[in-house]
């Protein structure tokens, strides 16, 4: 986005007073980002809910990502959908250690139960305090995570 | 409710082949008698791995893809993955008003047809087989429409990234505002045999009631958010493709029952018709696909004539485009809710990540709260209340 601040909508300001630290970005689509520590994330996510400004009621995604070529190379990216500001903001934090992992949404919202599962199962970050922390997609015996970017998108090998 | 005897309950796995689990929906039932104590939903026997297929493919050979994930409205995938493509290349603007239109048309036939899926299947499950019968002749009339423009009935891959592939055929438009009008006295007829139909009333009214609270908690869109009165809908909401300029109602119900949720989706076809005629009162002549020839496919008309169109036809097909670096999430209102597009490109033809937010599993979900409580017979009216598309659900 190369709006400036006086074209930016109010919320969005309410956004970057909320995070006075953390640096607004924006992606392609001109979604704010906010990019957070592990240790910052929960508070974060609880913030953008029920900060009465902001109300970012419902998790609409949650997705893990793999970039192979960082340090950190576990992402997970979150979106939630605000009703009654009518946008989107998503939330991104870097998975650490290994098994690569991160705190759960599960008390924030049930809906985060099944997509953390399939961040699980596909991608192989494991989330903190999970009350089902099971594959989704595939069997339990399987040993790989397809989605990680060194599994081969046909045959066995690259 | 009484409290629950261990001794006492039964287990009984529910699918993976059951006839109302609409394909490989597994669940597994505690019971006390008839009462389900709880469900747990097994999944997955349908996984494809379409997010990691696309991985390995260009933007343009990812498409037919997104037909298999709800193959009951793959017009309103095809175009969610399209949309999502544009705001990624920022060629939403070049669109011209001609294509726009066509998409509008084509994503609301779609979500009638998918609802007629839902209705007839519901409907079937609960004991009305009449009704199945009934929706399933007319989603042939929708079905005939994607035909002729596609030369599909399903997986149609109509759209393209910049347009729509071909022109509407001669004669199509008036086939159309003949469905307009002459489909809401079949939505009438549907209703003679449901809305007060006492059996209906009996297996609906009072099933797998959902507060607005347990919406947000459950992450519930499309039907399911407003059938308990929570007014989101992303045509509304984050207006998309065009979508601003229409004018529709977003039909909510009060209860959040299984009834209200019928309620709501005939109405919602209702709605849709209404939006196909305005789409229909749009049309005008011009071109039906960007005039981006990096991206966009050339007319296939040219390829026989023009060289440099036949190079562009091969190098798209053959190399695809680069798209720009970043990612992008990008919601449309699929006939079941939020169907989301999360693409992280890495300034590469082909996405780096491709993740799709599928509503069918996101409300599937929420079964674990509605279940409970209810009987067992109760458990089919919630798996087609919920209309899920197991390969929706799976991907």
């Amino acid at each position: 986005m190369t709006e400036d601040n006086a074209t930016r909508p109010e919320w969005i300001k309410a956004l970057s007073e909320a995070f006075p630290e953390t640096p607004l970005e924006y992606d392609l689509g001109g979604v704010p980002t906010l990019k957070v520590s592990r240790e910052q994330y929960v508070e974060a996510i609880k913030k953008l809910r029920d900060e009465p400004a902001l109300r970012f009621q419902i998790l609409s995604d949650l997705k893990g990502v793999h970039y192979p070529n960082d340090d950190e190379p576990f992402e997970v990216v979150t979106h939630l959908t605000s009703m009654h500001l009518a946008a989107q903001v998503a939330v991104k934090v870097r998975a650490g250690g290994d098994p690569p992992t991160v705190p759960s949404l599960s008390a924030f919202w049930q809906a985060a139960n099944w997509h953390e599962r399939e961040a699980y199962d596909m991608v192989g970050i494991v989330f903190e305090g999970h009350p089902d922390p099971r594959r989704i997609f595939l069997e339990e015996d399987a040993d790989f995570h397809p989605l990680r970017k060194e599994f081969p998108t046909e045959g066995f090998e690259d | 409710m009484a409290a629950i005897d261990e001794r006492h309950t039964m287990t009984l796995n529910m699918g993976p082949q059951h006839p109302s689990t609409h394909g490989v929906l597994r669940l597994i039932l505690q019971l006390d008698g008839e009462r389900v104590v709880s469900v747990k939903p097994i999944i997955g026997y349908l996984h494809r791995g379409i997010e990691k297929l696309a991985e390995g493919m260009n933007y343009h050979q990812v498409l037919p893809l997104t037909d298999r994930l709800d193959y009951t409205a793959c017009m309103n995938c095809n175009l969610g993955y399209v949309w999502a493509v544009e705001r990624l290349l920022g060629i939403e603007d070049e669109i011209p008003a001609r294509a726009k239109a066509i998409r509008v048309i084509m994503a609301e036939l779609s979500r009638i047809g998918a609802h007629h899926i839902w209705l007839g299947s519901h409907a079937n499950d609960i004991g009305a087989v009449t009704v199945f019968i009934y929706a399933f002749r007319d989603r042939e009339w929708i079905y005939e429409l994607f035909e002729e423009v596609s030369g599909q009935r399903m997986t149609v891959s109509y759209p393209r990234i910049g347009g729509v592939s071909q022109d509407l055929p001669d004669g199509w438009v008036e086939k159309c505002r003949d469905f307009v009008k002459r489909f809401p006295q079949r939505i009438d007829e549907y209703e003679k045999l449901l809305t007060k139909n006492r059996i209906w009333l009996k297996r609906t009214q009072g099933i797998g009631t959902l507060t607005p609270e347990d919406v947000f908690e459950w992450g519930l869109t499309g039907p399911m958010a407003r059938g308990s009165g929570v007014e989101y809908d992303i045509r509304r909401v984050l207006p998309y493709g065009g979508y601003e300029e229409y004018d529709f109602k977003i039909p909510l119900g009060e209860n959040g029952d299984t009834y209200d949720r019928y309620l709501c989706r005939i109405e919602e076809m209702r709605q849709s018709v209404r939006i196909i005629e305005q789409g229909l009162d749009r049309l005008e002549d011009g071109p039906i696909m960007a005039d981006v020839p990096k991206i966009a496919p050339p007319p296939k008309v040219e390829l026989g004539t023009k060289i440099e169109s036949l190079i562009h036809h091969f190098h798209l097909v053959l190399e695809g485009f680069d798209a720009p670096a970043g990612d992008v999430y990008f919601a449309s209102e699929a006939p079941k809710g939020e169907f989301g597009v999360y693409i992280v490109s890495d300034g590469g033809p082909r996405p780096h990540r491709m993740g799709f937010r599928v509503p069918s599993f996101a409300n599937l979900q929420s079964i674990v709260k509605m279940g409970p409580g209810g009987y067992l017979a109760d458990m089919v009216a919630l798996i087609g209340t919920i209309d899920i598309c197991l390969a929706d659900v799976d991907k």
